[in-house]
């Protein structure tokens, strides 16, 4: 039995066939001509990748925030669920005195009628429906001001859209902030 | 002088490239073939490794060259060993094969036999036992090389021996 040992001699026998020859000496030569561009290469393409990456992560970040603000677009503003009642601190719309409401486009209404304010409460929880689309917010914002001075914005993009989780729409809000 | 002439003269240490080259292209050429069983993964290891020579242009001890390029060799193909892509396409299959010289073929089944055990041993193993038995180095030049203590590659060498006579003797058997 050929022990260990015998390595050597069984390699030279074995892989006789296998030696670097001069193509293979050609081709390390002709590789290290470019050593320039192959170092930078290994340098500079993960940078490159990782710019790509952040580059993509802006692109949908910008992307997002032009459909779908992901925080109010002024100190002091909150994104409100038009249907569900409840806006992102959890108070429901039950619980909002509204004491004025103002939309941007439409000039200020101010309510000081109770019965018209529940009027809005109720078209609010239950006429608003889901948009078919999403509409990019134009920046319009229905203000309701409580009675402790609180005040509680409601993204909306016309013509009656209410842009907090979905869109979503309000077929006689605008009549009424009109009257 | 052209870029080529100027390349092939390039050296490290009192050696040219041309003569390292000459002396030891085909050991890391083997060497590699016996760790990853492809010839061309191979060549490209050896290409690999001469062309780190070429740019890097190492300053090496004099005796010390053959060390340093199949150190090289070796951690190029334990990059590629574990690399998913080459367990699966190309290691996952039995692609070891010899090349005899034409007046020996059919003559040499211990030999063949010998090195495909050899290419069957698990890297650790297969690493120490081409420096120690195919390319003659100490198991203290061994442990410098690959970075490990000497008597881990003395229990290397005794585990993949073993290893080699039980595999051998199963192919007397048969």
């Amino acid at each position: 039995m050929i022990q260990p040992e015998e390595l050597r001699s069984a390699t030279d026998k074995a892989l006789y066939g296998l030696t670097a020859d001069e193509s293979l000496k050609q081709r390390i030569l002709l590789k290290a001509s470019q050593p320039t561009e192959t170092r930078r290469d290994s340098v500079f393409r993960p940078v490159m990748k990782l710019c790509a990456v952040v580059g993509v992560l802006l692109l949908m970040v910008v992307a997002l925030n032009s459909v779908r603000p992901l925080s109010p677009s002024t100190p002091g503003e909150m994104n409100v669920f038009a249907a569900g009642g409840k806006d992102t601190a959890g108070t429901p719309f039950s619980q909002i005195d509204i004491k004025k409401v103002a939309g941007i486009s439409i000039g200020s209404v101010d309510y000081q009628d109770e019965a018209r304010c529940a009027e809005m409460i109720r078209m609010l929880q239950s006429e608003s429906k889901e948009a078919d689309v999403e509409i990019p917010d134009n920046g319009e914002r229905i203000v309701i001001r409580m009675e402790d001075g609180k005040e509680y914005a409601f993204c909306i993009n016309e013509p009656y859209v209410f842009n907090d989780e979905k869109c979503w729409t309000c077929s006689g809000l605008f009549t009424l902030l009109q009257k | 002088m052209s870029l080529q002439t100027e390349m092939s003269g390039s050296s490290s240490g009192s050696l040219s490239f041309d003569q390292l080259y000459e002396l030891y292209a085909t050991d890391v050429l083997r060497v590699s073939y016996y760790y990853l069983g492809n010839r061309e993964m191979a060549e490209d290891v050896t290409q690999d490794v001469f062309v780190k020579l070429i740019t890097n242009n190492p300053v090496l001890e004099e005796g010390r060259e053959k060390a340093w390029l199949l150190k090289v060799a070796l951690n190029r193909c334990r990059d590629l060993w574990r690399s998913s892509w080459i367990k699966k396409v190309v290691l996952g299959h039995p692609g070891f094969e010899c090349f005899p010289a034409p007046d020996e073929i059919g003559q040499m089944a211990d030999q063949q036999s010998l090195a495909e055990a050899v290419n069957r041993l698990k890297p650790e193993f297969k690493e120490v036992v081409l420096l120690f038995y195919y390319q003659g180095f100490n198991v203290t030049e061994i442990a410098d090389m690959l970075q490990i203590a000497e008597g881990t590659v003395s229990s290397r060498l005794s585990r993949a021996r073993d290893k080699l006579q039980k595999e051998l003797k199963g192919d007397d058997q048969q």
